[in-house]
């Protein structure tokens, strides 16, 4: 995932990196603040500099757009770069995205329901045909979306979350599900948000995940944003300088689906390990990290 | 130092079938000489994501000029208008133009179950998003409490690679939008006016020529001292190189509800050989100021040979 350019060359430059590296899909994340990029325009531009590299936002925050508008972004994005998308959306969670842009912050609940009409309204444009919703947030009316996505039904929705209404949502929805922290605080690196993505919180997010599937489990695929990887020889030593910072044991620090840290022989064991214990095949790294973590790529990737 | 006001020419367009049909439409627009591909943004009829679709048209090409012609401010918040056209002009290494307009084309509200207010609530709507986005372009943290618009303090993120920020267009067609246009532009379209919300014979009966003049009048009004730093744009709707301008008039006119003679005239038509075409633009150069022209993805090719002969002179 990568949210910076120093500038267009660069930026170009890294995505050919990833995409020569093995790396599947290029994410870019949608926040006002602290993150310099707009999702559509960089995607677009990395999808028309790449030639096989998928590119996807992760994830789109649901009320920065109405969904007619995204569903017609998302698939002239999908038409255009032959059907590469993959479509992040979520509720919306960061507060200073909010306040700064003055966008109203609602309660997660209505964010939720929000992202439920958001997903009908995506699917229903994407479908053949014109396409009509009567909800409490969205009204469309005799719309025929266009133009129509090449990935048929739709290119994979990505929902990601981190509490059991978003998951459950995400569960009974999506394609892909993205397993994280969950951020009712509103910010991301608090010990909150850390103990509620621990090895014990997870079972139980996949727990939720399962229940509102139910059939559909087996066609999901779960995905982790790996928000922490570090390269050392001397895991336990950083694990124990970090963890308490976030208000977790060490052995939670090195647990946590969101954190890789080691060296290349270790990370690799974690991530077949996660794929056994979680099911997670679909594991996301910060830009900043596309070379170092690359061995892990090339020795897991398509296995 | 005013404006040059020296010829250039953009092509608009919305279709593609496919990624590589698309990327051939910009490649050629780029070869024949056209300084800019531009996109509408309406949700009925087959059209492709404005934002999305200049972003893959200047990755495509090396130095054509890409932008929205125009967006349609209720459709999207300013705060996620500004950081999109900021990314694509830092990407793009400063070749976007944020094309932007009050929206007017009720259908698209309708199918996006949006509120179709009154058009001097949407202009003062667009004005606000204009302060919006010249705000997070700017340099440091910004507030706006407006009536529409509500923004805290927010430093926008990239800034864009043009300063102080990317060519602004505004299109209207009536007094209030082009005064706002004069005041606040860089580059002015000069448009019929869409009152009724939709294309009819009002819009067209508002595009003769002697509304021209006066809509670059209320243009000079709201621009005051500026106005001799704006860069005046038509879009032609009614555009054809032909040999006999007289017998394609009298064809088309009846259809447009004017008389052979007011369809040449109109505003919104060149239409004759090479040479009528330049000698039209000429003289409107002169008379109205206007150097920037835009014509429709099928005239592309067959108006190539004007924009040879008169862009960059």
């Amino acid at each position: 995932m990568a949210a910076r350019a120093e500038s267009a060359k660069q930026y170009r430059d890294s995505a050919r990196k990833a995409e020569d590296l093995g790396y599947s899909t290029w994410f870019v994340p949608d926040h006002f603040v602290d993150h310099p990029l707009a999702p559509m325009p960089a995607m677009a531009m990395v999808a028309e500099a790449t030639s096989t590299l998928r590119v996807g936002p992760l994830v789109l925050g649901n009320d920065y757009k109405h969904p007619v508008v995204l569903a017609r972004e998302a698939a002239t994005l999908d038409l255009l770069s032959d059907g590469r998308l993959e479509l992040g959306v979520g509720a919306g969670w960061m507060t200073a995205d909010y306040e700064k842009a003055g966008i109203p912050l609602d309660r997660p609940g209505v964010r939720i329901a929000r992202l439920a009409e958001s997903i009908a309204v995506l699917k229903g444009l994407m479908a053949d045909g014109p396409f009509s919703f009567d909800g409490d947030h969205y009204t469309i009316t005799e719309l025929d979306g266009e133009p129509k996505p090449v990935q048929r039904p739709h290119p994979p929705i990505i929902v990601g979350g981190g509490g059991k209404k978003v998951l459950s949502l995400a569960a009974r929805e999506a394609d892909i599900v993205g397993v994280n922290a969950n951020l009712r605080g509103g910010e991301a690196t608090t010990s909150d948000a850390a103990r509620s993505i621990t090895g014990a919180a997870t079972d139980e997010k996949l727990e939720w995940v399962r229940e509102a599937a139910g059939d559909r489990f087996d066609d999901i695929e779960l995905q982790t944003f790996v928000g922490f990887t570090h390269f050392t020889d001397d895991r336990r030593s950083l694990a124990e300088a970090m963890a308490p910072g976030f208000g977790v044991t060490p052995e939670e620090a090195l647990e946590t689906p969101v954190v890789l840290a080691g060296t290349v022989e270790e990370m690799t064991d974690d991530v077949v390990a996660r794929r056994e214990r979680w099911l997670m095949s679909y594991h996301v790294v910060s830009g900043d990290v596309v070379e170092q973590f690359a061995p892990v790529v090339a020795k897991l990737a398509g296995t | 130092m005013g404006h040059e006001r020296k010829f250039r020419f953009g092509v608009q367009l919305g279709d593609a079938t496919s990624g590589a049909e698309w990327r051939e439409k910009a490649r050629t627009i780029e070869s024949l000489g056209y300084s800019t591909l531009y996109m509408p943004d309406h949700f009925i009829d087959t059209q492709l994501a404005p934002m999305v679709a200049i972003a893959m048209a200047a990755e495509a090409t090396e130095t054509l000029r890409v932008g929205t012609l125009v967006l349609g401010n209720d459709y999207k918040h300013p705060a996620v208008v500004a950081k999109e056209f900021a990314t694509l002009d830092v990407l793009s290494g400063g070749r976007v133009e944020a094309g932007i307009g009050a929206g007017w084309m009720e259908v698209d509200y309708t199918a996006l179950g949006l509120a179709y207010d009154s058009p001097g609530v949407r202009i003062a709507r667009l004005e606000e998003a204009l302060a919006v986005l010249k705000g997070a372009w700017g340099p440091g943290p910004f507030s706006l409490p407006g009536e529409h618009y509500s923004v805290t303090d927010y430093d926008g993120t990239p800034k864009p690679v043009q300063q102080p920020h990317p060519p602004i267009l505004v299109g209207g067609g009536g007094p209030k939008l082009l005064r706002l246009a004069g005041r606040e532009a860089d580059i002015v379209g000069i448009n019929p006016n869409l009152r009724k919300g939709a294309i009819t014979k009002d819009a067209i009966h508002d595009s003769v020529a002697t509304m021209t003049k006066q809509k670059i009048e209320w243009v000079r009004k709201g621009a005051g001292e500026r106005f001799d730093d704006l860069e005046l744009q038509i879009r032609y709707f009614m555009c054809a190189v032909t040999d006999d301008r007289r017998g394609l008039a009298e064809a088309m006119a009846p259809g447009f509800g004017l008389s052979a003679d007011d369809a040449l005239e109109s505003g919104v038509a060149c239409v004759g050989t090479v040479d009528e075409i330049c000698d039209l633009l000429q003289t409107r150069r002169d008379e109205w100021g206007v150097s920037y022209v835009v014509v429709g993805d099928e005239q592309c090719e067959s108006f190539a040979p004007v924009v040879e002969r008169l862009a960059g002179t």
